[in-house]
């Protein structure tokens, strides 16, 4: 059997803005049916990768590949036809509802008048019913609260239907139960589906729970990539988030962080 | 909440809104103090008709320019004159005026000529001073759009300070706003709404998307700053078209696309051509009413939508808030 194709691939990427460097040498595989966890302080670099896979920002050195192919050689569309991106925020400013706001998903598979057809809203539909969404569908995306809007985010993102998901901290406004059924989502669109995820997110145990692997960033750099037993140890951890940190296993194995303060 | 757009509501909305539209211009054709349509057949096809029409594309073409503006600079309070283009505009007819400049094109006067010409002017320095390397993004376009707006204004200004009383009260009348003057051929003027209307229709997909926001648009497959780009410059044409055609006209770009969000809804594929029919037979009213107003003297239309048109948008904004209100509450 083969191994799994690469999904994203940053080769020494370096990226910057302006003239402060925010990524430094990147070296980073992410293959088809994997869930990568991508952790790290605040304003370790982690969003800048999100947006280096997908051409918002691009490197200042080395290469980013989507599919094997260099992504600066990719179009705009067919690159949103690979990718979907769940960013942090964004809301629009007219009242858009939330099964406007999910079909917009469909938008690099539409010509550019066009208007989506039933298999469309269909599509939109099971995307809302995947994060528990279902009964938002009529009401406007503004009047929802954080978690619910967060939830219909993501549902934008099913719905592009996409080998490639990057997550950027898309529980940080869900209550506990959300979070993790956020998790299992993605676990399971990586089992089922084969999906290829990069998730950043600030919730290291679940991380720990349901990645394959973990990605550690640290001051724009990667400090550790490795199943999250490797890779969430105190040592590890203290020295990068700066505080006293205590790991303990649980049964199966699987860490579990707290920060002990 | 409105019903999502699909083609059989686009056809619906476009249907009542063109109906409406034929009868607007019916009654606009009916109205005067000659008589209704019974009136010399000449006053009926050579005078009110072709007025209507230049009130219709006039009303039209701002109202689909503010809804682009908005989405473009994602700003619901922008309008079509907020960039400046108008204001360009208003100095190069100011010029004419002062020089008294002859008519340089036949059958074009000089003055709409080069209201046109400071309008596409402004157009450049605008995208110039906005560009970035490269980039083409709102908070930018609106900063060169409204430093280029005080600088047209001040020039204005100092203009006026040195002409003579009578070229004041041509200058004055003309920034009013008003369809009477109008004497650019007709099919000059339709042909750039047309070409304008239809650029803007093909990026109404992105202009969705670019409400969003510009990554989220990107990450969609939208090139940002294309998008924004073609639709700044083909709604500015017809800022241009419309202003050398008629001067400013206050608040029909503004008042209208809001309105017709309030009944259909954000989505653009809906919202820019009802907007356009809607300002279309806004402006035919509104300018039908300045005619009837004062027979047999006329209120520059400018002045009518201007008074009307404050009050109708904050009573519009009162009700869309007490509509989101009333569904927070439940």
């Amino acid at each position: 059997m083969s191994a799994p194709a690469n999904a994203v691939e940053f080769a020494g990427a370096a990226f910057a803005y302006r003239e402060r460097d925010v990524l430094c040498d990147v070296n980073l595989v992410v293959r088809e049916g994997e869930f990568v966890g991508v952790l790290g302080p605040n304003g370790s670099g982690k969003t800048t990768l999100v947006r280096g896979a997908t051409r918002v920002v691009t490197p200042r050195a080395g290469v980013v590949r989507v599919h094997g192919v260099d992504v600066s050689q990719i179009s705009r569309r067919d690159l949103a036809r690979r990718i979907a991106v769940v960013p942090q925020e964004g809301v629009p400013i007219f009242p858009y509802t939330v099964l406007e706001t999910v079909l917009m998903g469909r938008a690099p598979w539409l010509g550019s008048f066009a208007f989506e057809g039933e298999d469309d809203v269909e599509r939109a539909r099971e995307a809302l019913a995947a994060v528990d969404a279902t009964h938002l569908e009529d009401r406007d995306l503004s009047e929802l609260s954080g978690g619910e809007r967060q939830r219909v985010v993501v549902a934008r993102a099913l719905a592009q239907n996409t080998r490639i998901v990057l997550a950027d901290e898309p529980t940080a406004h869900l209550d506990l139960r959300h979070a993790v059924s956020m998790f299992q989502l993605f676990r399971r669109l990586r089992d089922e589906r084969g999906l290829a995820v990069l998730l950043v997110t600030h919730d290291l145990n679940l991380a720990a729970r349901y990645c394959d692997r973990v990605v550690l960033l640290a001051a724009g750099t990667i400090r550790a990539d490795g199943v999250p037993r490797d890779v969430l140890t105190a040592p590890l951890l203290e020295l990068t988030f700066g505080t006293c940190i205590e790991v303990r296993l649980r049964d199966d194995g699987t860490p579990f962080v707290v920060a002990a303060g | 909440m409105t019903p999502r757009a699909t083609p059989a509501r686009l056809v619906v909305v476009l249907g009542v809104l063109v109906v409406v539209l034929a009868g607007v211009l019916l009654a606009a054709a009916a109205s005067g103090p000659a008589g209704g349509l019974t009136a010399d057949s000449r006053i009926v096809f050579q005078l009110r008709l072709p007025r209507a029409i230049v009130a219709a594309l006039v009303g039209g073409a701002l109202s689909i320019c503010g809804a682009t503006f908005q989405a473009v600079l994602r700003n619901p309070l922008a309008s079509p004159f907020v960039l400046g283009v108008s204001g360009g505009g208003s100095l190069g007819a100011v010029v004419a005026i002062l020089l008294g400049v002859p008519p340089l094109l036949p059958g074009v006067p000089s003055i709409p000529l080069f209201a046109f010409a400071g309008c596409l002017a402004a157009i450049g320095v605008i995208h110039l001073g906005a560009s970035r390397r490269g980039h083409l993004l709102a908070h930018d376009l609106l900063l060169a759009g409204v430093v280029a707006n005080s600088f047209f204004l001040a020039a204005m200004a100092v203009l006026q300070y040195v002409a003579d009383p009578t070229q004041t009260a041509r200058i004055v009348h003309w920034t009013l706003g008003s369809i009477q003057s109008s004497t650019v051929p007709l099919p000059v003027t339709a042909g750039l709404m047309a070409v304008g209307v239809l650029l803007v229709l093909v990026h109404a997909n992105d202009l969705n998307l670019l409400s969003v926001g510009d990554e989220t648009a990107t990450n969609l497959g939208v090139d940002v700053t294309r998008a924004r780009r073609h639709a700044f410059l083909a709604a500015s044409l017809m800022v241009g078209a419309a202003v050398a055609v008629s001067g400013p006209i206050a608040f029909v770009g503004l008042f209208v696309p809001h309105a017709v969000r309030f009944f259909t809804g954000p989505d653009h594929r809906i919202l820019l051509p009802a907007s356009f029919l809607a300002g279309a037979s806004f402006l035919v009213l509104a300018d039908t009413a300045a005619r009837a107003a004062f027979a047999p003297h006329e209120l520059p239309v400018g002045v009518l939508t201007a008074v009307i048109g404050a009050p109708a948008f904050y009573v519009l904004l009162v009700r869309q808030r007490n509509r989101t209100t009333a569904r927070t509450d439940a």
